[in-house]
């Protein structure tokens, strides 16, 4: 029954955590997986008012990515803040990416509120939006 | 929200109740999957030919054989007008009914989005209607206009927020539809007509909230406020107290409402009030992190209640944790990082503050909930199909996690709100049809003869609103 000792397994764990957590009395670093990236306040303004100088991708990320992708404190990776979306993407590829985005990822709706979106326009938004600003 | 995983996990005695309880439990409970059998996470298949749509909560699907994405208003109008088959407009896909789904065509309409033109006299602006609620706040904040309020989540459209009734927390405040001074619609014909209180008045008061069932809506023109900047406090407090107090801090302040942490308690609440001065910033949202916690701890300890009640006891901060200004866009909107389904009651004043403490018990009782249930306050206005229409309410909010089961909304909570005379949020999971709306808005009869008079064929139904006008719907 490998699921019920996985299980068993994750409840340990999570009991060791939490002690460990309570042992610390607050102090030290927070567990790994809620490590985020605060950005610099220069980030913060960047990814405000950043949009693509392409016309048309412009138009798709103002009506698209940029309601969460712009404003910090949103859950997602801010637009030019490339450290942030090394850390999220890790080793997926290009091809992977889109597909996140096609099928939705955490709070992203599949799509990423682009219906109409090609996989070159969401490379070409990840691009932009994942490179330094 | 501020609070973060390791104020949560400071378990104190906690821990040490942790060793003296029976480990049969421990166990059998630490094995429970809390993943409903029917949870599905990826797009519905699609023929060729079709698209795969489904909801930001993945529960509605669909797989239209088009799904349009006009550029311009005309360019919709011609589509509408050839179509021969069903058409339903979708916004950003945030509502849990099954509204938006269409086997024929779905028609979206955030190309046509961006501010128009403004009269800052007057303090009117234009906006086309796929324009999201946030983007409008961030555009407007540019020009020195503000919303009067927002609800909790922004990535919404005007035309499916509006249509929906969606709305913030304020008693003296109203639900965001009711901004709206004029609109283009696009009818079942093709005509592009334009609608206002003063030559159209019974189809202005049916189309603010019109579930996208009398036509698509292409441009709204709304009245706004000057900008402000508010000042947020939150704090953590017992439940029971905190209910006492709702009503005067609901009239106390500008925007009031807390979320209850089933099984601990506890509530957070918040306000927002006017604020004049330099403002401070905010610090990063930790709402994902809080949620991972609450359910984390049900996952951990939901089994024994007291224990659990305990270990939040001696773990959640006491007293304000946070207190920050800013603009007011930036404050009274988050997007949710965590998916969810959501059921939510709008009572009338008087019975509302029973039917969170009915809430609350219900919740207690149910060990595998964690998800906090929201409660706010919302002004009256004059929208004919708005839940809000001539009383002032009082919203109850339950959530599960998007992965697990929800039927208790329907057996435990559902019955508890209609019992005092609740309306269901159009976007949020409910199971009214016909003579229950009927019954429950006085304008309903009227919206029905309005619809038929402007889509005869049923060009706008689906399955869902033909289920809620008492339509036949054959495909």
């Amino acid at each position: 029954m490998p699921e019920v000792k996985k299980k068993i397994a994750q409840w340990h764990a999570a009991l060791a955590a939490a002690i460990l957590v309570a042992a610390c009395s607050g102090h030290g670093a927070p567990p790994a997986e809620t490590i985020t990236l605060e950005p610099a306040p220069a980030q913060i303004a960047y990814a405000e008012r950043a949009s693509p100088s392409d016309a048309t991708l412009a138009a798709i990320y103002e009506r698209s990515c940029k309601a969460c992708h712009a404003v910090n404190g949103m859950g997602a990776p801010l637009t030019g803040h490339a450290d942030a979306w090394t850390l999220r993407s890790g080793q997926r590829s290009m091809n992977e990416l889109v597909a996140n985005v096609r099928n939705g990822l955490n709070a992203m709706p599949a799509m990423g509120y682009c219906p109409d979106c090609s996989d070159e326009d969401f490379s070409a938004l990840i691009q932009f939006m994942s490179t330094e600003g | 929200m501020g609070l973060s995983r390791r104020q949560l996990l400071l378990m104190g005695g906690g821990a040490a109740a942790l060793a003296a309880v029976p480990v049969g439990q421990h166990l059998a409970w630490g094995m429970k999957d809390f993943t409903r059998p029917d949870y599905d996470p990826n797009l519905p298949a699609a023929a060729d030919g079709e698209t795969a749509w489904m909801n930001w909560s993945g529960i509605a699907r669909a797989t239209p054989k088009q799904m349009f994405v006009p550029a311009s208003e005309d360019e919709l109008a011609g589509f509408v007008k050839t179509a021969t088959g069903r058409i339903r407009p979708v916004g950003s896909g945030h509502s849990f009914t099954g509204l938006a789904p269409s086997e024929g065509s779905m028609v979206d309409v955030s190309r046509i989005s961006g501010m128009q033109s403004y009269d800052a006299s007057t303090g009117t602006v234009t906006f086309g209607a796929g324009t999201r609620l946030r983007q409008a706040a961030q555009q407007m904040a540019d020009i020195g206009l503000a919303w009067p309020n927002q609800p909790d989540i922004d990535v919404q459209t005007l035309a499916g927020s509006f249509a929906t009734g969606t709305h913030g927390t304020g008693r003296n405040l109203t639900a965001i539809h009711d901004q709206i001074v004029s609109f283009r619609m696009i009818t079942a014909a093709g005509d592009i007509i334009e609608v206002d209180r003063d030559t159209s008045p019974e189809l202005f008061g049916a189309g603010k909230v019109s579930l996208g069932a009398l036509g698509i809506v292409t441009q709204y023109t709304l009245r706004m406020v000057p900008s402000y900047n508010l000042r947020r406090l939150v704090w953590v407090e017992k439940i029971g107290t905190l209910i006492e107090k709702a009503p005067e801090l609901a009239r106390q302040h500008r925007n009031f409402e807390f979320y209850y942490f089933p099984g601990t308690g506890h509530a957070a609440a918040i306000t927002h009030d006017l604020h004049d001065g330099p403002v401070s910033g905010q610090a990063t949202s930790e709402d994902d992190t809080l949620l991972a916690d609450l359910r984390g701890v049900r996952d951990l300890i939901g089994w024994a209640p007291w224990i659990r009640r305990k270990l939040m006891e001696g773990s959640l901060p006491k007293g304000v944790v946070e207190d920050v200004t800013d603009e007011s866009w930036r404050l009274l909107s988050t997007t949710r990082p965590i998916k969810f389904n959501e059921m939510e009651y709008h009572l009338p004043e008087e019975s509302g503050i029973q039917g969170i403490r009915d809430t609350v018990k219900f919740f207690d009782g149910l060990k595998e909930a964690f998800f906090p249930i929201e409660f706010r306050w919302t002004g009256q206005d004059d929208a004919l199909l708005s839940p809000f229409n001539s009383v002032t309410k009082i919203s109850i909010a339950t959530h599960a996690g998007v992965d697990e089961r929800y039927d208790y909304f329907f057996d435990g909570v559902e019955p508890m709100h209609r019992a005092k005379g609740g309306r269901p949020h159009w976007g949020k999971l409910h199971s009214l049809g016909r003579a229950d709306l009927e019954a429950l808005y006085p304008g309903f009869g009227d919206f029905l003869r309005l619809r038929r008079e402007l889509d005869p064929s049923g060009k706008f139904l689906n399955p869902h609103l033909a289920h809620l006008f008492g339509e036949d719907f054959n495909e």
